[in-house]
């Protein structure tokens, strides 16, 4: 018989065998588990097709930058960068996924409930797009046209093209849109675009770039968003992507190229002054037929500072528009508006006085027969009864005669000495501005040869220059003979932040002395008081100034006369008419100018008519709208200041009467009005008291009274 | 030179594979000294892989809220775009007008109250 203790130890011996045995299963699995391990490791190539599956997929993904704002000199928008979408759709989405159901109830069931999505999406379409072109039906047959036709294009049917980011997510909510890209089958495309909200105001001068990329010699770069294309443009950031189970990420392991956004230009530009002087400019010439187009530039005199570049051109169809920046790519014959850089260098070589009185000799230069007579001594003769004209006479009737004896008297023995001056003042194209014009040409001095020639440059022939130059010249008068470089960017910036500042530059620091600038602003301001120039002599504050109407050369296709380059063989002419000056003349804040061409005509077009009147407006508003030039009061007594907590505009019936003690009777008005009361007043000047008292809250439309002193 | 000592060699091997047959071969190199090391490094390993699945986590947080940022900005953009147009001096006169509003530009710069 086994003993109890032999049965145990059999017992554990099983046990201890049992457990052996799977000891040295899972060695062998464990040993098996390792050599493959290094097998794989160190000895086996995977099959790159199928390595692609079992690895996380990575993407290149390209950060394009963000394209800098342009701005003008107070940080107003003129050009800022926001997407547009165009939204396709794949019209046959889900077509087969149905087709694959296994009853022919359940297949016509998924399509027919997919249709009824469809068909809401339809209708809800024409609201969201704001699109009366096209009503429901229309895009219901679009989508189902598509769908069920063998079309090419059926998988990428437009719905919508260059909507706003608003527009697109109200797609986005709508019936069958909302279930997302690949059940809906909407395919969004995101443009980058340029907006300008200001929309063709100084669109010139902000101007545009449109890249051809066949061609990329075509490409087109156009004002500062050509010009500082590479400040404004950034440079684009690459990052890898990889997916995950839940989404993309960055893959922290790859090398990521940072993006470098396009920086901000601030420019000088202001553009409620660009508005004025758009607005002047444009109600002018518009109706005139005879009118090509027309440009405006307003400088500020301290700094240069260009603070509104106009350029009008009258398409085909008569359409104005910003096409050309003739301000700085259009020279021509400026005319009369050049006898100021005459009288300037007479004045200031010390050859004249403004009370230097020459004979008349009936407007007839004796030693240039080839010379017309001019008409305006004969006039001056018959009217004054005199044989003599002084300069300052001369300059106010713009008398041609006047500045041609003048120059030829003092400068025919060295002629080059009158045009280094010209050199002097900076009148050819020896600085460079900020922006190019496409095709445009620079300013130019001839040097005078004969008598002929000194005599039709000292009256602004024989001479290109542009409306900036000539600004620039006289903005150098307003500015006691210092000569200023004209600018027309302020900074660039990031975020803010000045990274480059750029600020006014002199060019000269006295092109002539300040005696000479006072003689010239008091015959420029004669010329506005008694002159030429007497449809500004009302205007809101004293303008010194000078008309010039130059006629142009005319090209080979507009049929000039053999004799006459100015003339066309039908009689026809064409003409520039400016007005340049500067205001107030006593204490000059702004200089501007206001250039008009014309087409071939036969009126008569003058400086002192349409680019003074222009010029005036320009005065008028810009007068009005600066508080720098407003009255001064002292206060004898604490005047409450206008707190914007109770000035609401809001509508409501519970809103407390505004504070309205102390404010003029314009401010309190719009002050209650905007607050739904009405109101009652008596006496002049600021509110003393008011009924019912500030702060109450009275039932809307009720009555305040107001008494002023 | 010396000999190799191919009998030691043969019976540690031996020796080995007796542990390895008889399962005490970690405690026969006095593994169970470094148990804590060997937890502390599995500890570290588990912390690890947790820690990249947070990474992991966060980085799709990021990557969401990177975009919800950047509709915000189309959409300030857009908006900015909108409200910027509607502040040019002529579009605001021509509102005025229109909502026959007696308010108009100034005819006069302001006064100053010192």
């Amino acid at each position: 018989m086994e003993t109890n203790g032999n049965i145990q130890k059999r017992k554990t011996d099983r046990v201890s065998v049992i457990l052996w045995v799977l000891y040295c299963f899972f060695l062998a699995l464990s040993i098996v588990l390792i050599v493959k391990i290094c097998v794989l490791q160190f000895a086996w190539e995977p099959d790159q097709e199928l390595v692609r599956y079992f690895q996380p997929k990575r993407y290149l993904q390209t950060e394009k930058p963000e394209r800098g704002a342009i701005m003008d000199c107070n940080g107003k928008l003129l050009a800022i960068s926001t997407p547009m979408y165009n939204i396709n759709m794949d019209c046959t989405v889900r077509k087969e996924e149905f087709a694959m159901a296994r009853t022919a109830r359940r297949r016509d069931s998924l399509e027919n409930d997919w249709k009824a999505k469809a068909w809401k999406l339809s209708q809800e379409l024409p609201k969201v797009l704001v699109d009366d072109s096209k009503t429901a039906e229309d895009y219901y047959n679009l989508i189902i046209s598509n769908r069920e036709s063998n079309l090419k294009g059926r998988k990428n049917v437009p719905i919508a093209k260059g909507i706003d980011h608003e527009t697109y997510l109200k797609l986005k909510e709508l019936p069958l849109f909302n279930e997302g890209q690949f059940k809906s089958g909407m395919i969004k495309t995101e443009i980058e675009t340029r907006q300008y909200p200001y929309g063709s105001l100084a669109g010139r001068v902000i101007g545009d770039v449109r890249i051809n990329k066949e061609n990329p010699e075509e490409s087109r770069f156009v004002g500062i968003e050509g010009q500082y294309d590479y400040i404004l443009h950034g440079k684009e950031g690459t990052q890898w992507m990889k997916r995950t189970d839940r989404g993309l990420i960055v893959d922290q392991d790859s090398a990521i190229v940072d993006v470098v956004h396009g920086q901000d230009i601030r420019t000088t530009l202001d553009i409620d002054i660009q508005d004025i002087a758009d607005r002047a400019l444009r109600s002018r010439i518009a109706e005139d037929e005879d009118i090509e187009g027309g440009c405006v530039v307003v400088m500020e005199v301290k700094t240069g500072a260009v603070k509104a570049m106009v350029n009008l051109q009258k398409n085909s169809k008569g359409e104005l528009g910003e096409n050309f920046n003739m301000a700085i790519g259009r020279p021509g014959e400026p005319g009369s508006i050049f006898k100021a850089v005459t009288l300037a260098t007479l004045l200031e070589d010390g050859h004249v006085k403004l009370k230097t009185r020459i004979p008349t000799n009936h407007g007839k230069m004796n030693d240039l027969s080839k010379i017309k007579d001019d008409q305006y001594i004969k006039n001056w003769e018959r009217e004054h009864n005199t044989d003599r004209i002084s300069v300052l006479d001369g300059f106010k009737i713009s008398s041609n005669y006047v500045f041609r004896r003048l120059v030829i008297d003092h400068y025919q023995d060295d002629p080059q000495d009158f045009t280094n001056r010209l050199y002097e003042y900076h009148l050819s194209d020896s600085y460079e501005f900020d922006l190019k014009e496409r095709g445009g040409t620079s300013s130019k001095v001839h040097d005078s040869g004969s008598k002929y020639d000194l005599a039709s440059t000292a009256i602004g022939y024989r001479v290109m220059e542009t409306p900036l130059n000539m600004v620039m010249f006289y903005n150098a008068v307003a500015n006691n003979g210092k000569l200023m470089k004209p600018y027309l960017i302020e900074s660039f910036e990031v975020e803010g932040e000045k990274i480059k500042e750029f600020g006014p530059q002199i060019l000269n620091g006295s092109i002539f002395s300040k005696a000479t600038a006072d003689t010239l602003t008091r015959a420029l301001k004669m010329v506005t008081l008694e002159g030429t120039a007497t449809r500004l002599k009302n205007a809101k504050c004293v303008v010194a100034g000078k008309t010039g109407t130059a006629r142009m050369v005319l090209s080979p296709d507009e049929l000039p006369t053999k004799k006459d380059r100015y003339v066309s063989i039908n009689g026809e002419r064409k003409y520039q008419a400016t007005f340049v000056g500067f205001f107030p003349a006593d204490e000059p804040k702004y200089t501007a100018i206001v250039a008009v061409y014309t087409k071939l005509t036969r009126a008569s077009v003058y400086g002192g008519v349409i680019p003074a009147l222009t010029f005036r407006e320009i005065v008028d508003n810009l007068w009005s709208l600066d508080s720098t030039w407003g009255e001064t009061f002292q206060a004898r007594a604490k005047v409450p200041e206008m707190r914007p907590d109770y000035i609401g505009t809001r509508k409501g019936s519970s809103i407390p009467v505004p504070d309205v003690m102390g404010m003029g009777l314009k401010d309190a008005i719009y002050a209650i009005e905007n607050n739904g009361y009405r109101c009652q007043y008596e006496g002049v000047g600021h509110v003393i008291s008011q009924i019912p008292s500030a702060g109450q809250n009275c039932a809307k439309g009720e009555l305040i009274k107001l008494v002023l002193k | 030179m010396k000999r190799i000592q191919w009998k030691a060699i043969g019976k540690a091997i031996g020796a080995f594979f007796i542990s390895l047959g008889r399962g005490d071969l970690l405690l026969r190199m006095r593994v169970d000294k470094a148990l804590p090391y060997i937890l502390y490094a599995f500890l570290l390993g588990c912390i690890s892989i947790w820690m990249s699945y947070r990474t992991e986590q966060t980085m799709l947080k990021v990557e969401k809220n990177n975009e919800r940022l950047r509709t915000l900005k189309i959409h300030n953009a857009q908006m900015t775009y909108e409200l910027v147009g509607l502040d040019r001096l002529s579009t605001v006169e021509s509102m005025l007008k229109e909502m026959e509003s007696e308010v108009a530009a100034p005819q006069k710069p302001a006064d100053i109250l010192k």
